[in-house]
Parts: C-alpha cells; sequence; structure tokens
C-alpha cells in the first residue's frame, strides 16, 4: 500500500523541485507562440515575452501557490478533524470564503487586500461553524461530513444569491462558481504568495503536534501536547490557506481532498514530510490539471474548477465506500 | 510523593470522586480497584490533568495546578486504556515519549536516542521497531505504548487497565516490567478489574466504591477487612502461601 517507505524529507523536496521546474517549463510553453527553441536558444518576440510574463508566469504561479495551498489545508484540517473526508471544499470553508469575498467585492470593489481578508474571515467563520458542531456533539466522522455538507450548501446558497442580485461583483460569475485561473491578476500575487509560504512555515512548526494527536485526544494531552490549542491553530491556518486560495481563483473543489490522499498513501512518513509534499506535488498538481483544462477543448478554456469536481466527485464517493480500518483517520 | 487533599470531581454538577487524603510515593506500586464507574479512572484523570478537579494535588512539593503541560508530563504521565492504532513505527510511537523534554527545534538530540533505545530494551519491542502499530498484536502493541511512557522518563506512570487486552505471557511479561520499573524508584498507579494480579504485585490498594475512597491499605490489611470487599465485590480473597503459584491471592465465592 505504502510505495515510498524508504523516502527522507530531503528526497522528496528534491523530487518536488525538479518536478516543479519541469511543470514550469511545461506552462510557459503550453499554447501557441512560444516554441522550445525559442524559450531555451532563441530570442523571443517583444509579444510572446509579453505573452510569458504577464500571462502563462502570473498563471503558474497562482495555479501552483494555490495548488500547494489547497492540498495543505485539507491536510492540517483532516488532521484537526481525525477525517481523512473533511476537505476545505467537501465542509463549506471554500464557500464561506466566497461569499465574504463577494460581500467584500460589493462594498470595496478596488480594495484587494480587504478582499482578501474578507475571504480568510468567511473561511474562518464556516471552519468555526463546523468545529463547533463537531465538539458539541461527538458526531461520527460519517456525520461529520453531513454537518460540513450542509454547511457547503448553505454557503453556496449565499454565494449565487450574491451572483444573480448583485452580478458586478463578478468578473465572470461562472469562472467564480467553478474556479479558474484565466482571470488572474498578478497584484493579488504579490500579497498572497509571501502570505502563503509563511503560513506553510508556521505548518511545519505544529507538525510534531499532529504526529502526537494521532495517538488520540487524552494521549496527547498526557504527553504535554495542548490538544485545543493546537486543533485551534490548525483550523486557523486552514482557513488562511484556504480564504488566500478562494480570493484568488474562486471555488475549486477537491484538491484539498485528492492530493493529501494520495500523499499519504504513498509515503509513510510523519507529518513534516506529507506537510512538504502535499506543498510541492499539489503545487504541480494543480498546475497540470489546469493546463489539461487550458488544453482539452482548445481554443475554448474549461474552468479548471469544473475538471476538477467531475475528477473530484467520483473520488470522494470512491473513499467513502472503500474507508479501510488500517489507514489512519 | 504525590499529596492529594480534598480531591473533588464532578461532572455535571454530580460528584463522581472524593478523596480525602492519600499519598503515594516513588518505589511504589499502588492499585486502583473498584467497580465500574467508581471512579477509578476519573482520579488517574486527574492526578494527569486531563480533568477539571477542585481540591489539592501536590508533585514533589508542586502543585499540579501551577506545572505547564510539558512540565507536568515530564513529571507523571497517563496511559488511556484504549489504544490507537495509526499507521505509525514502534520506534516513531516511543520516541513521542520524548516529546516533553524536546526542545524549540524538536528534534530528537543523541540522548533522547539512548533513551528511545533502552525504554525499547525495557518492554522487549526493540525486535519489533520497525514494525506499524496497525499491524501488531494487542499484547505487542501494549508493550510499545508502555516503552513510549517509559521513554518519558516521568517519575510517576498512571496505568489504566493494562491487563485487560494481554494473554497469560504478556501478563507476566508485565509484571516482570513493571517489578523493574519500581526498582528504578518511579511510583507507578494502576486501574485493575484483575483482584489476584492487582493483590499479588502492588505495595497498597486503594477500594474505590460510587466515587468514594472505602479503603486504603496493604494486600494484607485489605484481607482483614472481607466485609468491604465483598460489599464492592461480592466476592472475598484469600491469600495462598505457595511460591510455585504466579498469583498469591485468589478470588473466593
Amino acid at each position: 500500500m505504502h510505495i515510498f517507505t524508504t523516502i527522507s524529507l530531503k528526497k522528496i523536496i528534491i523530487t518536488g523541485m525538479i518536478l516543479t521546474c519541469l511543470v514550469l517549463i511545461l506552462s510557459l510553453l503550453s499554447g501557441s507562440a512560444i516554441s522550445f527553441d525559442q524559450l531555451f536558444f532563441g530570442h523571443l518576440s517583444e509579444s510572446s515575452q509579453l505573452i510569458l510574463w504577464k500571462i502563462r508566469l502570473p498563471r503558474f504561479l497562482a495555479a501552483y501557490f494555490v495548488g500547494a495551498s489547497l492540498a495543505i489545508s485539507g491536510l492540517i484540517l483532516q488532521s484537526a478533524l481525525n477525517n481523512a473526508l473533511a476537505s476545505p471544499s467537501v465542509i463549506g470553508i471554500n464557500s464561506g470564503a466566497g461569499f465574504f469575498t463577494l460581500v467584500a467585492a460589493f462594498f470595496f470593489p478596488y480594495f484587494m487586500e480587504g478582499r482578501m481578508l474578507m475571504s480568510f474571515l468567511g473561511a474562518l467563520v464556516s471552519a468555526m461553524i463546523v468545529y463547533g458542531i463537531s465538539s458539541k456533539a461527538s458526531l461520527s466522522k460519517t456525520t461529520l461530513i453531513l454537518a460540513g455538507l450542509a454547511v457547503n450548501s448553505f454557503m453556496s446558497g449565499l454565494v449565487n444569491a450574491m451572483i444573480t442580485f448583485f452580478p458586478e461583483t463578478v468578473g465572470d460569475k461562472v469562472a467564480f462558481n467553478l474556479g479558474g485561473f484565466s482571470t488572474v491578476i498578478l497584484s493579488q500575487l504579490d500579497f498572497a504568495i509571501p502570505l502563503i509560504i509563511v503560513t506553510t512555515m508556521f505548518v511545519f512548526r505544529l507538525s510534531k503536534g499532529m504526529d502526537i494527536l494521532l495517538l488520540g485526544d487524552e494521549m496527547a494531552q498526557s504527553l504535554g501536547v495542548n490538544v485545543r490549542r493546537l486543533r485551534f491553530l490548525l483550523i486557523f491556518f486552514t482557513a488562511l490557506l484556504s480564504g488566500l486560495s478562494v480570493s484568488i481563483c474562486g471555488l475549486i473543489s477537491f484538491v484539498g481532498l485528492i492530493v493529501p490522499h494520495i500523499v499519504r498513501r504513498l509515503i509513510k512518513g510523519d507529518s513534516r514530510m506529507h506537510i512538504a509534499a502535499c506543498g510541492l506535488y499539489g503545487g504541480c498538481f494543480l498546475v497540470l490539471c489546469d493546463l489539461l483544462a487550458k488544453s482539452l477543448f482548445a481554443p475554448y478554456e474549461l474552468p479548471v474548477g469544473l475538471l476538477m469536481s467531475l475528477i473530484g466527485a467520483p473520488f470522494f464517493i470512491y473513499l467513502l465506500i472503500h474507508k479501510k480500518r488500517r489507514l489512519s483517520l | 510523593m504525590i499529596t492529594i487533599r480534598n480531591l473533588a470531581v464532578s461532572y455535571h454538577e454530580k460528584q463522581v470522586l472524593f478523596v480525602k487524603d492519600l499519598t503515594f510515593a516513588r518505589g511504589e506500586i499502588i492499585s486502583v480497584i473498584g467497580q465500574n464507574g467508581a471512579g477509578k479512572s476519573t482520579l488517574e484523570k486527574s492526578l494527569s490533568r486531563l480533568t477539571q478537579y477542585k481540591g489539592d494535588i501536590l508533585i514533589d512539593r508542586k502543585d499540579l495546578k501551577e506545572l505547564t503541560e510539558r512540565k507536568r508530563a515530564e513529571r507523571i504521565v497517563y496511559l488511556p486504556q484504549s489504544q490507537h492504532s495509526p499507521a505509525m513505527s514502534v520506534k516513531t510511537l516511543v520516541s513521542h515519549g520524548r516529546f516533553p523534554h524536546l526542545g524549540y527545534s524538536h528534534i530528537l538530540k543523541e540522548e533522547d536516542e539512548k533513551i528511545i533505545a533502552e525504554a525499547m530494551e525495557a518492554t522487549h519491542v526493540a525486535r519489533l521497531q520497525e514494525r506499524f502499530l496497525d499491524e501488531l498484536s494487542l499484547g505487542e502493541r501494549q508493550r510499545a505504548y508502555l516503552a513510549m511512557i517509559i521513554a518519558t522518563q516521568s517519575d510517576y506512570l498512571l496505568l489504566d487497565e493494562p491487563t485487560t487486552y494481554l494473554d497469560l505471557g504478556s501478563t507476566m511479561e508485565l509484571m516482570e516490567i513493571l517489578l523493574n520499573l519500581k526498582k528504578q524508584n518511579k511510583g507507578i498507579m494502576m486501574v485493575v478489574h484483575d483482584l489476584p494480579f492487582a493483590f499479588t504485585i502492588s505495595d497498597r490498594l486503594i477500594l474505590l466504591d460510587h466515587g468514594e475512597v472505602k479503603k486504603i491499605g496493604t494486600p494484607a490489611e485489605m484481607l482483614e477487612d472481607q466485609n468491604v470487599l465483598y460489599a464492592s465485590f461480592h466476592v472475598g480473597i484469600k491469600k495462598i502461601n505457595d511460591a510455585s503459584l504466579l498469583y498469591q491471592y485468589v478470588i473466593v465465592k
């Protein structure tokens, strides 16, 4: 079941970086106007340079960091809620962020940072609702997911209400709901990318606690881990990462479900390795999905979120049916 | 020395445990016995601050309430009855026992590695160290968890029904491990249901019934008061002086 048992953190990082470079080159070359030779050996025309720097590179960066962000937030959410089926999109965190983003866009159309802040608040509110429900009643893992799905429905309803009554808040309504990178602005990334990197560093600090949490709340508390504070921080960082992602590209689902699941299946290791793998491979994963979405029906672009839903929903059902006791969470 | 005075624990405004006076020293094995719901686990959870309580608990003259979680874990650690089996190697599990002592970087030093290796030797799980918890038998997992709390090097170990899932061979091994820990001057408190086991291995016993302390004493002192034993268990206990027996005490109908 676990393919990579002798892997180390160093190997994960090195292969991740190599894969990232390959995916970057693929991104820059995808589409028309720029060939392999031109990129490395030739001289690029001014219009080609414009495409590279203003369109393809920002799109790559956005997709990469959102992919990393959503994958890591899915991983830590699953740890916090002790549930392998939890992910920011499934339990309504993303749609909560989406609703608050649209509200921000309505009141402050040009204040980008404000939009990100509201996105984060929306994510946090949804996260707290689901967390609150789960700690009041000792719910089974499936019931927790159901509660999350209810929150998701509610928040999605609010998002759609905003789009219907205030269509000016969203540039491309369809793209927002389905999540896409075609309208990414570089200025958003200036703020978001450093914040994602810093948050990931904070999350690394929590990895030891996450490992010990696998032994159960009582055992972890007994060993000196402040379980309540850890759980709160994990949910806080989940909200931060999801909020940032939603404010960049709208509602993309299932990345936070698929990537952590595959990482945990393939790599037998501690949380630090899983976090690094989710970040590096999650980024590459979403970039590749975006490239696929762009090229499948060229010249028409599919919003990448649509592709994710088509892959993700069957995957979720598969996980529901095949949850084995052997897997932790 | 652990000193308990006027310890009171309530759940939903109903008092579930009251202990007026109890001291328990290092190098002592003390068993907490009683029927289900008597408050045995509650006592141990209060001692490791997993439960809110009123009253005074002093560990080596320091008030338990004034210790940080980590400082408390360095002195006293609780092993719950139900143990999780995540996809974690035995060595990794035992290494988590060093958590209270880890510095800011969370990195294990050479000394930590030595302590982990010794803890695994102590409970005979060294040969299982690369195996994963979800692949082990219940007895092996129990010993792995025991190694983990030994690795904490805490002075006081609180075990909650350590014999429940063990077969006879594993129970005998557990006895040997506990007696070794006692020689190393650890204080061990155990919640146990197996009365012959408890009477054989303990220096003292605490009998709880519906949250109240009915009797505290050495095995010999407990035997003198058969009425109290009968009131709780509806059986008596008798000592048999036969060195060939595993347990020197038997249950009498």
